[in-house]
C-alpha cells in the first residue's frame, strides 16, 4: 500500500517530496488504516483523497513557480517531467520546418492505416450484429459431381436434419422472395424473405412489436401471415404499436400482421418483410432453392456441424440419392459473406504497410539529420555534466509528442479518409457490415505511431550520443562533416524509401493497366442506349402461365412503338444483373467430356424483341421469333458460342442439332440459331454455356425489360412506366438501371482498388521523392565548408554540381533497381486481379523507373544547385 | 494583516495545534481532528505543504534539537511570536464575527 503511494508522491512538487516524503507515507498510512476499518467505499475515497491532495500541491507550484534554465543541468530526476516537456515542446518549435514534416509524414502513415484498418476490421474482424455470431454457420447443398460449389436446399431434406441434427440449437431454411405491396393508392415492389418458423432463433433476434411465426403458421396451407421490418412499419403505419392483427395485401393476397422486425434483423440484405416458408415434407418435386443458417450449441466446431448434418442426410443418400449427388454442407457464416472481398483487402493492406515503411524510414531521416545536425547540442550538455540517460529522455520526450501529434492529426484525417472510401464502394459493401472506428483501431494506430517514432527517433540519438564527446563537441564545430556512420544511415534510408516506392508505383500502375483492360472487354452486345427493368406481374391477379404470356406480348408491342424506344425485349435474367439459373441438357452427339463433369448452363428465356434490344450478335441461323413457343409448334432454342464450343467442339456448327432437358423424356428441341457469348457475369468473369428458350415454352410471371432507345436511356423511364400503368397500374416496373450503370457496378471494386493502389503509389513517391530531397539538403548543408575549401582550390561549379547529383542518384538508383526486382515478386502475388497484364509489363517497369530517376534528378539538383552557388569566401568564414 | 481578512482554516488549525506544545506533522495532523471533531482532516501534501508555507513567513519554527525521549527522525515545529499575534488576531476575528452572527439571530428569532 505504502509503495503505491510512494508512486503516487510522484505527482507532488518534488521539494516537497524530499523534505517530507516519509512523513507524508507515515501520515497517509494512519489515514488509509481509519479508512480500512470503514470499509471498502472509505479506502477508496481515501485514496482519492490522496490523489487529488498531491495533485493540488502539484498545481499550485505551477501557478507561482517559474522554472530556472538551471534545470537542464539539474541531474536529480523527475517522475513527472513538466519542465522537461516545455523544454522538448521550446526544441520542436525551434526546428518548425522539420517538426511540421514529421507530423505530416506520421499523420498520412496513420491516416491511411486507419481508414483501411478499419475497413478490414468491418468486413473480417468485426462480428455480425446477433448474439454470439461465432456460433452461426451458413448450410447449404453442393454437387462436386456437376461442378456446382452451391445447389441450394431441398425443404424436404432440410426437415430431415432438423429433426436428426444434433450439434445445432437451431437451423432454419431462407428464400428470397419479392412482393407486389398493394394498398389501393399505389404498387410498390417489396424485398421479403421466406423463412422457417426458426429463423429469429437462429439470429438471436427479437422482435420489437409482437411475436414472430409459429410452426402451426409454417405448415403448408396454413393462414397467409407477415412479419413487418421497421422500416416499413415506420413508413407505411406510423409506428403505430397496434400493428398486429392488421391486415397487408401482398402480391394481391391478405396477409395477417403479427408483429415487426427490428432493423438487425435485416440479413442477408435489406429485407422488408417476412413470410412463413410453408414447407411441404410430401411435395412430389426437388426444388433445390433456399440457403441455410444454423445456430451451433456452444463449444461446437463448423467442422463438428458439419459432420452432424452429414449422418443427419444419411438417410436420403440411401433411399433417393444413392449416387450422393447432392450433399450438405456447414462453413462459418462470416465466410460465406466476406470471401469477395478478401483479396482486394490482402492486397490494400499490403499497399498501406508499404506505405507506412515508406513514411517510417522518412521520419527516421529527418530525426536522424535532426539529432546529426543536434550532435553539438547534445556534446555540449554532456560536457557540462548531463547524464546520457538524461539526453535519451529528453530525445524520447520528443519523440512522443511528435508521435502523439501525429497519432491525432492522422487519426482526423482517417476518419475522413474512411468515410470517402465507403462512399466509394457503397454498392459492393454489405449492409450489415459498420464501419467506424473502434478502440481498437485506435489503439492499433497509436501502438503504430510510439513504436515507430521510438525505434526511428531513439535509435538515431543513440548513434549520435553513443560517440566520444570530445568529438561530438569538436566535429560539428570546425565544421567537418563528421558521423560518417550517420551519413550511410541516411542514404540508406533514402534508399529504403526508393526501392518501396518503386514496389508501389509498379503495383499500382499494373493494377490501372488490367483496369483499363478489363474495362475494353467486348460484353458481346451493345451495352450503350440500354435501359433493364424489372415488371413483376401478380400471381394472385394473373394466375395462368397464358395470361402471363399474352401481357408479355402487349407489352412488347405497345413499348416498341413509344418514341424513342429503337426495340423493346423480355428476357429472364439480363446480363450483369447479377441473377443465374443453371440447367443441365443432354445434348445429341456430344462430344466425349475428359473430365465427365457435366456442365451447368445458363438458362434464359426470352422474347423475339431482346435480339435486338440488346444487340446480341447472331453467329448462325436466326434469333427466336414469331411463333416459336406457341402452342402446336416444334420446340425450339438458340445457344451461344460457348455452348456449341462446349459440347460439339471447337469449330462445329450449332444450327439444326438437338438437344434435351436430361434425364426427361421430352422431345427433341432444335437448335436454330448460335448468338456471341455475352459477359453474362461480368466483364472479367468467363462465360459459361448459355440457352435462350422461347417464352411461350416456358412462361415466367416475372420478366426483366431491355429497351434500345435512341436518346439517353435514363430518359426514357417515366414513357415505360407510362405504358405500364396504361395495362395495369398494380404493377411496378422496379430496379430500373442502364446497362452502362450495371457494367459500371461490376468494376466498382476493381476501380476502387485501383483509385486506392493510385493514390498510395502517388503519395509513397511524394514521400520518397521529399525524403531524397531532404537529405541531400541537409547533407549539402552540412558540407557547406568542405565544398567552399574545393572551390577556393580550383573545383568548378560543375564538378560541384556533379558530385552532389551522383551522390544522391547512385542512392536512388540501387533503390530503384532493388524496388524493380522486389516488384515483380510482390507483382506475382496479384497474378489474381491483374487480368492477364504481365507482373514483368516492361513498359510499366521502364514508366516507373524513368519517374522516379527524373524525379530523383530534380529532387537532388536543387540542393546541388545551392552548392555549387557556396562563396568560399563566406562558407570559410563562417566558422 | 488587515483584522478582517480570514486565515486559512488549515492554517488556523495547525497554529492552534502548535498553540499549546511543540509538535512533529503526524502528531498536528491528530491534534487538528481532534480539535474539530473529526471535521477537519489534513491530508498528506496540505499539512506538509502547508508547514512549508508557514515556516517561509516566519509563523512557525523547525526545532533543533528534538525533545528527550523522542523518534530521531521526526522534525518537531514550534509556533513563533508572530505566529502567536496571527493566531490571536484570527480568534479574535472569529469572536467578534460569533458575536455578530449570535445578535443577529437572536433579533431573527424575535420578529
Amino acid at each position: 500500500m505504502s509503495r503505491a503511494y510512494r508512486v503516487l508522491l510522484a505527482l507532488a512538487p518534488r521539494t516537497l517530496r524530499d523534505q517530507h516524503g516519509a512523513d507524508m507515507e507515515e501520515l497517509f498510512a494512519e489515514r488509509l488504516a481509519a479508512a480500512q476499518a470503514r470499509g471498502n467505499a472509505a479506502v477508496a475515497a481515501a485514496w482519492l483523497h490522496a490523489a487529488a491532495d498531491l495533485a493540488r500541491a502539484r498545481l499550485a507550484t505551477w501557478k507561482t513557480r517559474r522554472v530556472p534554465l538551471t534545470v537542464f543541468i539539474d541531474e536529480r530526476t523527475s517522475l513527472m517531467p513538466g519542465s522537461e516537456v516545455r523544454y522538448a515542446w521550446r526544441a520542436l518549435l525551434r526546428q518548425r520546418g522539420a517538426t511540421t514534416l514529421v507530423v505530416l509524414m506520421l499523420a498520412l502513415g496513420i491516416a491511411a492505416n486507419v481508414a483501411v484498418f478499419s475497413l478490414v476490421n468491418g468486413l473480417f474482424l468485426r462480428p455480425f450484429p446477433f448474439a454470439h455470431p461465432d456460433r452461426l454457420v451458413y448450410i447449404n447443398t453442393a454437387a462436386p459431381r456437376w461442378n456446382l460449389d452451391v445447389v441450394g436446399i431441398n425443404y424436404p431434406d432440410f426437415d430431415r436434419w432438423r429433426k436428426d441434427q444434433k450439434l445445432f440449437e437451431a437451423i432454419t431454411m431462407y428464400e428470397t422472395s419479392n412482393f407486389n405491396l398493394s394498398d389501393g393508392a399505389g404498387a410498390e415492389r417489396v424485398r421479403g424473405l421466406q423463412i422457417t418458423y426458426d429463423f429469429p432463433r437462429v439470429l438471436g433476434v427479437e422482435p420489437l412489436v409482437g411475436r414472430t411465426f409459429t410452426p402451426e403458421e409454417d405448415r403448408p396451407k396454413a393462414a397467409p401471415v407477415v412479419l413487418l421490418s421497421e422500416a416499413i412499419w415506420r413508413q407505411r403505419f406510423g409506428g403505430d404499436r397496434n400493428i398486429v392483427g392488421r391486415s397487408l395485401r401482398l402480391d394481391g393476397t391478405v396477409h395477417t400482421i403479427v408483429g415487426v422486425m427490428p432493423a438487425a434483423a435485416s440479413f442477408p440484405d435489406d429485407v422488408q418483410l417476412w413470410v412463413p416458408m410453408h414447407g411441404d415434407v410430401a411435395q412430389p418435386y426437388q426444388s433445390y432453392s433456399g440457403d441455410g443458417m444454423g445456430r451451433l450449441k456452444p463449444g461446437v466446431t463448423a467442422e463438428q456441424a458439419d459432420a452432424d448434418l452429414k449422418r443427419a442426410h444419411q438417410p436420403i443418400w440411401d433411399t433417393q440419392d444413392k449416387e450422393r449427388v447432392v450433399t450438405p454442407f456447414v462453413k462459418p457464416l462470416h465466410d460465406t459473406f466476406v470471401h469477395d472481398y478478401r483479396g482486394a483487402m490482402a492486397t490494400v493492406g499490403g499497399a498501406v504497410a508499404v506505405l507506412l515503411l515508406i513514411a517510417c524510414a522518412n521520419v527516421a531521416a529527418v530525426m536522424l539529420a535532426r539529432a546529426l545536425a543536434r550532435r553539438r547540442e547534445m556534446g555540449i550538455r554532456l560536457a557540462l555534466g548531463s547524464s546520457r540517460a538524461r539526453l535519451l529522455r529528453q530525445l524520447l520526450i520528443e519523440n512522443l509528442m511528435l508521435a502523439a501529434a501525429g497519432g491525432v492529426i492522422g487519426l482526423v484525417a482517417g476518419r475522413w479518409a474512411l468515410a470517402a472510401l465507403i462512399r466509394a464502394i457503397p454498392e459492393e459493401l454489405p449492409r450489415w457490415a459498420a464501419f467506424n472506428i473502434d478502440l481498437r483501431v485506435m489503439a492499433f494506430s497509436f501502438a503504430a505511431v510510439a513504436g515507430t517514432v521510438i525505434l526511428f527517433g531513439w535509435a538515431p540519438a543513440l548513434h549520435a550520443v553513443g560517440g566520444d564527446l570530445r568529438s561530438a563537441v569538436s566535429a560539428t564545430t570546425n565544421g567537418t562533416t563528421g558521423a560518417p556512420r550517420g551519413r550511410r544511415t541516411l542514404w540508406l534510408l533514402v534508399g529504403a524509401e526508393f526501392a518501396l516506392a518503386a514496389v508501389l508505383l509498379v503495383c499500382g500502375t499494373l493494377l490501372f493497366k488490367a483496369f483499363d483492360r478489363v474495362r475494353s472487354v467486348d460484353p458481346g452486345f451493345r451495352s450503350d442506349h440500354m435501359l433493364i427493368a424489372t415488371v413483376p406481374l401478380s400471381e394472385g391477379t394473373r394466375p395462368k402461365p397464358a395470361q402471363w404470356i399474352a401481357f408479355w406480348d402487349e407489352l412488347e408491342e405497345r413499348l416498341s412503338k413509344v418514341p424513342g424506344v429503337e426495340a423493346a425485349g423480355l428476357v429472364t435474367c439480363a446480363p450483369l444483373s447479377g441473377c443465374h439459373t443453371g440447367n443441365f441438357f443432354a445434348v445429341e452427339n456430344a462430344l466425349p467430356r475428359p473430365d465427365g463433369k457435366d456442365p451447368v448452363v445458363l438458362y434464359r428465356t426470352a422474347s423475339p424483341g431482346y435480339l435486338r434490344a440488346a444487340g446480341l450478335r447472331l453467329r448462325e441461323g436466326r434469333f427466336l421469333q414469331e411463333p416459336d413457343g406457341r402452342k402446336g409448334q416444334a420446340p425450339v432454342v438458340v445457344v451461344n458460342e460457348s455452348f456449341v464450343r462446349t459440347f460439339w467442339g471447337e469449330h462445329a456448327n450449332g444450327a439444326g442439332r438437338r438437344i434435351n432437358y436430361r434425364g426427361l423424356k421430352s422431345p427433341w428441341i432444335t437448335v436454330v440459331g448460335v448468338v456471341a457469348d455475352v459477359k453474362h457475369y461480368g466483364l472479367e468473369r468467363p462465360t459459361r454455356p448459355g440457352i435462350y428458350f422461347p417464352l411461350g415454352q416456358d412462361p415466367r410471371a416475372s420478366m426483366m425489360l431491355a429497351v434500345r432507345t435512341s436518346g439517353e436511356p435514363a430518359a426514357a423511364t417515366p414513357a415505360v412506366r407510362e405504358v405500364l400503368r396504361q395495362m395495369d397500374p398494380e404493377i411496378p416496373l422496379y430496379r430500373v438501371r442502364t446497362m452502362e450503370q450495371l457494367i459500371r457496378q461490376s468494376m466498382q471494386l476493381r476501380a476502387a482498388l485501383s483509385w486506392m493502389l493510385a493514390i498510395f503509389a502517388g503519395l509513397a513517391f511524394v514521400l520518397a521523392i521529399g525524403g531524397a530531397y531532404g537529405v541531400a539538403m541537409y547533407l549539402v548543408t552540412q558540407r557547406t565548408r568542405e565544398i567552399g575549401i574545393r572551390v577556393a582550390l580550383g573545383a568548378r561549379t560543375k564538378d560541384i554540381f556533379r558530385s552532389v547529383v551522383a551522390s544522391g542518384l547512385t542512392v536512388v538508383l540501387v533503390g530503384v533497381a532493388l524496388g524493380l526486382a522486389g516488384s515483380v515478386a510482390v507483382a506475382g502475388l496479384l497474378a489474381d486481379v491483374l487480368f492477364g497484364v504481365s507482373a514483368h509489363d516492361l513498359s510499366v517497369l521502364s514508366f516507373v523507373t524513368i519517374v522516379l530517376l527524373s524525379t530523383a534528378v530534380v529532387a537532388n539538383g536543387f540542393p546541388a544547385r545551392r552548392a555549387a552557388r557556396i562563396d568560399p569566401m563566406r562558407s570559410l568564414r563562417t566558422e | 494583516m488587515r483584522a478582517d481578512a480570514a486565515l486559512k482554516p488549515h492554517w488556523f488549525y495547525i497554529l492552534l495545534a502548535l498553540a499549546d506544545d511543540d509538535r512533529h506533522g503526524l502528531a498536528i495532523a491528530r491534534d487538528v481532528q481532534a480539535l474539530s471533531d473529526g471535521a477537519v482532516r489534513l491530508w498528506p501534501a496540505t499539512l506538509y505543504g502547508s508547514l512549508d508555507e508557514l515556516r517561509a513567513r516566519r509563523w512557525i519554527e523547525e526545532l533543533e534539537e528534538h525533545p528527550a525521549q523522542e523518534s530521531e527522525r521526526r522534525r518537531y515545529y514550534r509556533i513563533t511570536r508572530i505566529g502567536r499575534a496571527v493566531l490571536t488576531d484570527e480568534a479574535d476575528r472569529l469572536g467578534r464575527l460569533a458575536r455578530l452572527a449570535r445578535m443577529r439571530a437572536r433579533t431573527g428569532d424575535a420578529r
